[in-house]
């Protein structure tokens, strides 16, 4: 009976067909459980008895600050593996989820500000989560940019690798931020520790809403995955025929 | 019918803070919908890279 081999998928030739073929699942799954995390949210979850119904933004408020640092130890985790075993793959992974991680972390800036002008007076605040955040922000931009800047992409890898594994200190930062200081911003309204401090239609329409980004995360970086395989391997025979025409190596010799 | 006109109004006014709340869901709904958008491009973009070079090479 033939095996199957889980690392026969780190080749970004056999990976290429096989992400094609997930995409459509995460995608169909993150628009159904949007659909239904946004009904519940705003059709079945109550008013917030001091915020009234501004406190709505949370359904994507959180999906969005939870995804923005998620994405970046995923990201992290991928870069450290292209460091350590050396396989492109790995690398790759590390720069799909770059600017999903980014756009993530933008949205849950945004919509910060945006519940921080009626329930706070104000759009920002220097306080630490707010600011460790932004640097979460800079990190991304540091390594698309870092990435873009050095021409050979093996060399690339590396550094920016390097790079996000140095900025994984930020992720706890965040996450402790409002412990550890003191903050304008609440703490955490779910912990897996403590019985949640929000109603259970709100909890609910929440963790949906954070499943519908985790699957939008994963279709998105499987598309960005895919190019950045068709672009980096074009001079070979299969990338040739996965983009329905000749290998560039004969088409120079034509 | 006045009814259901106030219902959705009243819905859509989120008490006084519908700015805040549809500029938060629209501003995900905008960057979701064009990164999706932008790496359709990019892919049909790459695809017919490859058949004008399928037709430069006849």
């Amino acid at each position: 009976m033939a095996r199957f081999n889980l690392f026969a998928y780190a080749a970004p030739q056999r990976f290429y067909p096989l992400a094609g073929k997930m995409i459509p699942w995460f995608g169909w799954v993150a628009a159904l459980l949007l659909a239904l995390g946004l009904y519940i949210g705003f059709f079945v979850a109550p008013t917030d008895l001091q915020q009234g119904e501004v406190y709505r933004i949370i359904y994507v408020h959180v999906p969005a600050a939870w995804m923005a640092m998620f994405v970046y130890l995923v990201m992290a985790g991928w870069a450290g593996a292209g460091l350590v075993f050396n396989s492109r793959l790995s690398s790759m992974m590390a720069c799909a989820l770059a600017p999903t991680g980014a756009l993530m972390t933008f949205l849950s800036l945004w919509t910060g500000a945006l519940w921080g002008q009626p329930t706070w007076g104000t759009w920002w605040v220097w306080d630490a989560r707010l600011t460790s955040q932004l640097l979460l922000l800079f990190l991304y931009i540091g390594f698309i940019a870092l990435h873009g800047a050095i021409e050979d992409s093996r060399r690339a890898d590396r550094a920016a690798g390097l790079l996000a594994l140095v900025g994984v200190i930020n992720v706890p930062i965040i996450y402790f931020s409002v412990q550890w200081w003191n903050t304008l911003h609440q703490g955490a309204s779910v912990s897996l520790t403590k019985a949640p401090s929000m109603a259970t239609p709100m909890l609910l329409g929440m963790l949906i809403m954070a499943l519908a980004f985790w699957a939008y995360c994963i279709a998105v970086a499987l598309m960005r995955v895919r190019l950045i395989i068709l672009s980096r391997e074009q001079h070979t025979q299969w990338a040739a025929k996965a983009q329905n025409r000749a290998p560039s190596h004969t088409l120079e010799t034509v | 019918m006045n009814e259901a006109m106030n219902a959705v109004r009243e819905f859509v006014s989120m008490d006084g803070n519908a700015i805040f709340v549809w500029s938060s869901l629209g501003m995900c709904a905008l960057v979701m919908a064009a990164e999706v958008l932008w790496l359709r491009a990019r892919h049909t973009a790459l695809a017919l890279e490859g058949h004008s070079a399928v037709e430069g090479q006849t």
